[in-house]
């Protein structure tokens, strides 16, 4: 990776490599662990979130990420425009 | 005490018998009685990277059977003399190897006052793999910084907590240790290959070697020599240091860093 990648935002290949192994790891190790909870928390959030917007299932992110000796759950949700419903 | 490890990896091509001849070599010229088996039934082949194939009568799988004595398999390494070999069958029943009978040639080898005894485990998660996992305690687990060979790692990692006798009977845990091979450091400084701490962070193990890529590997290949004794090569100093630490040595991570280069090779790569 030479400066002029990094001026141009090449990112490198080896942060790459990291980030989706983090990801991978993660949920293969939660699997073995009997942890495998991710598809239905998926499920009941957005059947929650649902309640008060419409957001479509693909607008959704649930993540468990292990960093360093802590597990990380990151939930992304995007909201559509103007797609609060207020009562 | 004497002590069973693993070399495992679950990917092929990683190491794992380069590391077993060098390990088990560098742990007999501590002067450990230390004999090291091939656990790849029906693909031997750690007898020629150690250079004793020819010298090979009977092997593990006669020694289940029955059909020789543990005395008359055990093959006495050439460079070492602490050193013993047992050569995988060359048969193609991969079932051959049984609990049993691994357990048994262990007992055994304990007996005849091996301080250490190396298992050479076949790639894969296989009755060879399993096999050679399931007494150990402790593990040297190989991998390359390839995204294939990290996933593959962490998939051995689970398979000795769920596997190994000493998972199944709730003993102290096997103790895991991290060994990266076909390092190089100049193209980790660039980001364009794993470093060695993201490595060790992904798998959560601490690094017993640290072991650059070398050219020098298919040579000792070539010539049924272990890459430990390769005097004063960057690879073989590696090794040499991987057999120290796990024998206690505390000794800083060499080949860890690229060499210097200039700044103008810096500014537009290569």
């Amino acid at each position: 990776m030479s400066l002029l990648d990094m001026l141009f935002g090449k990112k490198p290949s080896a942060s790459i490599a990291k980030e989706r192994l983090s990801i991978i790891l993660a949920h293969e190790r939660a699997q073995r662990n009997g942890k495998d909870f991710i598809g239905a928390l998926k499920e009941e959030l957005i059947a929650v979130i649902c309640k008060y917007t419409s957001i479509d299932k693909e607008a959704l992110k649930v993540t468990l990420e292990q960093r360093d000796s802590i597990d990380v759950l990151k939930v992304d949700v995007v909201l559509p425009d103007g797609g609060v419903r207020r009562g | 005490m004497a002590k069973v490890i693993v070399v495992t990896s679950g990917k092929g091509g990683v190491g794992k018998t380069t590391t077993s001849a060098s390990f088990a070599t560098g742990l007999a010229n501590h002067g450990k009685k230390t004999a090291v088996i091939d656990f790849d039934i029906g693909l031997r082949n750690l007898d020629l990277i150690l250079g004793c194939e020819r010298r090979v009568v009977y092997d593990f799988v006669n020694v289940i059977q029955g059909d020789a004595k543990l005395s008359q398999a055990l093959v006495r390494d050439k460079h070492s003399e602490n050193l013993s070999i047992l050569a995988a069958s060359q048969t193609k029943d991969k079932e051959a190897l049984n609990e049993e009978g691994v357990k048994h040639v262990l007992d055994e080898l304990k007996e005849l006052g091996f301080e250490y005894i190396v298992c050479d485990s076949p790639a894969g998660i296989e009755t060879g793999a399993l096999m050679a996992l399931r007494f150990a305690d402790e593990a040297l687990i190989v991998t390359n910084p390839e995204v294939s060979a990290v996933r593959d790692a962490d998939r051995m990692l689970g398979i000795i907590e769920a596997k190994s006798l000493r998972a199944e009977q709730g003993l102290d845990r096997v103790k895991e240790h991290l060994v990266i091979t076909r390092y190089v450091p100049k193209r980790a400084d660039k980001g364009e290959m794993l470093s060695h701490t993201d490595v060790a962070e992904l798998l959560s193990l601490p690094i017993l070697g640290l072991i650059p890529e070398s050219e020098l590997v298919l040579d000792c290949s070539n010539r049924g020599s272990p890459v430990i004794l390769a005097n004063g090569s960057p690879a073989a100093q590696a090794y040499d240091d991987m057999v120290a630490r796990f024998l206690g040595e505390d000794r800083p991570l060499r080949f860890s860093q690229p060499e210097q280069t200039s700044f103008w090779k810096r500014l537009f790569g290569g």
